[in-house]
């Protein structure tokens, strides 16, 4: 009891411990607020939601996500080709395949992928590992639509999710909230925290490191592939994440040594869809123990431009509750 | 100035007043649920862009003050929700792997000032204990003002009051057991 009414006193003086410590120096830009408010209320007047941030939006795996986007973005920055681009690039060519597959992007109206997601760690003899398990169909003939469906499993316990996205709503659900909730998607913040994951931000960083990215051609496909040592990605891991994640995080991922990373990217070899992307990562931790980090990613792609017109159904409709 | 002194102005001038007035106060009150300057920003700038979309509706039935802290509580329970959700615990578990062994954290409690611990201490409160010692003992509302903002009895209030005072009593007599 006493000590309760010792809590109290220190509480009373809360105010001023925060702003004599955490709340010390807040800077505030009056114009840049200002003018930051107007500007993303006019765009928010006319923004149309794009098709791949409501795929993205609906993928929970924000940091692997980040991971997979810049890596196949880094690998199709021209920067870092190994070949000089020509006016008309050859098929066989990195290049050639990478501009192809741009434009058969514009083409993509559908697909399905399975989704895999592993992160193990282990320390000493302990292991742990998250595993996360899921579909994704995508369907944009008329306003772009997404159902997702993940499970994960970490510790013995197992989450599953399942989500429908279209470019203004979210509808949502969790083994550990099993009553739809709906969420106006026009304004969101964990949007803007994906957009903070935009690769392109990254470019100058990327250009700096020339990734080996080599072909194969199969007799269905052609794969690109990037093998990254911890030499060349540590150093460009740790900036991208930086930017993007919260300090605490930040100051995380600065402990983490990342021994390597491979990425492999396949292209259909007629229709130039991509089939599958693939990304592994190895990293440990070193501060206070050594913790090893595997990270697996797979996507396979399927049904591109044949997945069936997908409808929200109508109790998810009626039975959401709004955030 | 009061409500009805910039009633009558145009929707910019009352953006730019409440922008001076409060900005800091949101961006203050962000950070108390996302630990982060950044997030907290981008949160402050959702909440006054909101606020500007309600202005031609706003009808004073509240003070602006009342109606800005609504707005930012809902955004940042939302936004804690919503990544939450996203990153299904990703992150944190993560987080709580990597850092498991790490010294830091306690070596800076133990150096810090007497405001410092306080201060760690009451941010390292679940969400929904620390909004309630945040909003009566920081923002210095009243229990009725906290339960109409959070959408909760006075009741649960109080025992979510009573519950913060015990964790962070537990949490200070921890450190001083075992560190000081």
């Amino acid at each position: 009891m006493k000590g309760m009414t010792s809590m109290e006193d220190k509480l009373k003086h809360l105010k001023e411990s925060m702003e004599q410590t955490i709340f010390k120096s807040v800077p505030f830009d009056r114009e840049k607020s200002i003018r930051a408010v107007k500007t993303a209320n006019n765009i928010e007047k006319k923004r149309h939601f794009p098709f791949k941030k409501g795929i993205l939006s609906g993928l929970s795996l924000v940091v692997c996500l980040g991971l997979v986007l810049f890596t196949i973005n880094w690998i199709m920055s021209p920067a870092n080709q190994p070949q000089p681009p020509s006016q008309t690039p050859h098929p066989m060519t990195v290049n050639g395949i990478l501009e192809q597959a741009a434009k058969a992007q514009d083409q993509l109206n559908s697909f399905h992928s399975a989704l895999t997601f592993n992160i193990t760690l282990t320390s000493g003899d302990q292991s742990a590992m998250l595993t996360n398990k899921g579909s994704i169909d995508i369907e944009g003939s008329q306003q772009p639509i997404g159902h997702v469906l993940i499970t994960s499993q970490f510790d013995g316990n197992t989450t599953s999710s399942e989500m429908y996205i279209t470019d203004q709503t979210s509808y949502m659900k969790s083994s550990d909230n099993p009553k739809w909730i709906k969420k106006d998607t026009s304004i969101s913040a964990s949007e803007d925290q994906l957009n903070s994951y935009d690769p392109f931000n990254d470019l100058p960083l990327f250009k700096k490191n020339k990734a080996q990215v080599k072909l194969n051609t199969n007799k269905d496909t052609y794969v690109l592939k990037t093998d990254i040592k911890q030499g060349q990605f540590k150093q460009i891991v740790q900036d991208y994440l930086g930017g993007s994640l919260p300090d605490d995080m930040t100051k995380a991922f600065k402990n983490i040594t990342f021994e390597g990373l491979q990425c492999t990217y396949t292209f259909d070899k007629k229709t130039f869809y991509p089939k599958n992307t693939k990304l592994t990562i190895q990293a440990r931790n070193e501060n206070g123990g050594t913790v090893g980090l595997t990270i697996l990613f797979n996507m396979d792609f399927s049904k591109i431009n044949n997945v069936s017109p997908i409808s929200i159904p109508k109790d998810v409709l009626e039975q959401a509750a709004s955030k | 100035m009061s409500i009805l002194e910039i009633a009558d102005r145009q929707p910019d001038e009352i953006l730019t007043y409440l922008i001076d007035t409060y900005w800091l106060t949101i961006k203050k009150l962000a950070y108390t649920y996302v630990k982060d300057w950044n997030l907290a920003e981008d949160l402050t700038q959702d909440v006054f862009i909101k606020c500007y979309k309600g202005l031609a509706t706003f009808r004073g039935e509240s003070s602006y003050k009342t109606w800005l802290f609504q707005i930012a509580v809902n955004q940042c329970r939302d936004f804690l929700r919503s990544k939450a959700f996203k990153t299904l615990f990703i992150i944190d578990d993560l987080k709580e792997l990597l850092f498991k062994r790490s010294p830091s954290a306690e070596q800076h409690f133990f150096a810090a000032s007497e405001e410092e611990r306080l201060a760690h201490a009451v941010l390292e409160l679940p969400t929904k204990y620390r909004e309630v010692i945040i909003l009566f003992y920081f923002e210095e509302l009243s229990l009725k003002e906290i339960q109409s903002l959070l959408n909760l009895n006075i009741s649960t209030v109080k025992t979510r009051m009573n519950r913060a005072k015990q964790l962070l009593w537990r949490s200070f007599e921890r450190d001083d057991k075992y560190g000081r």
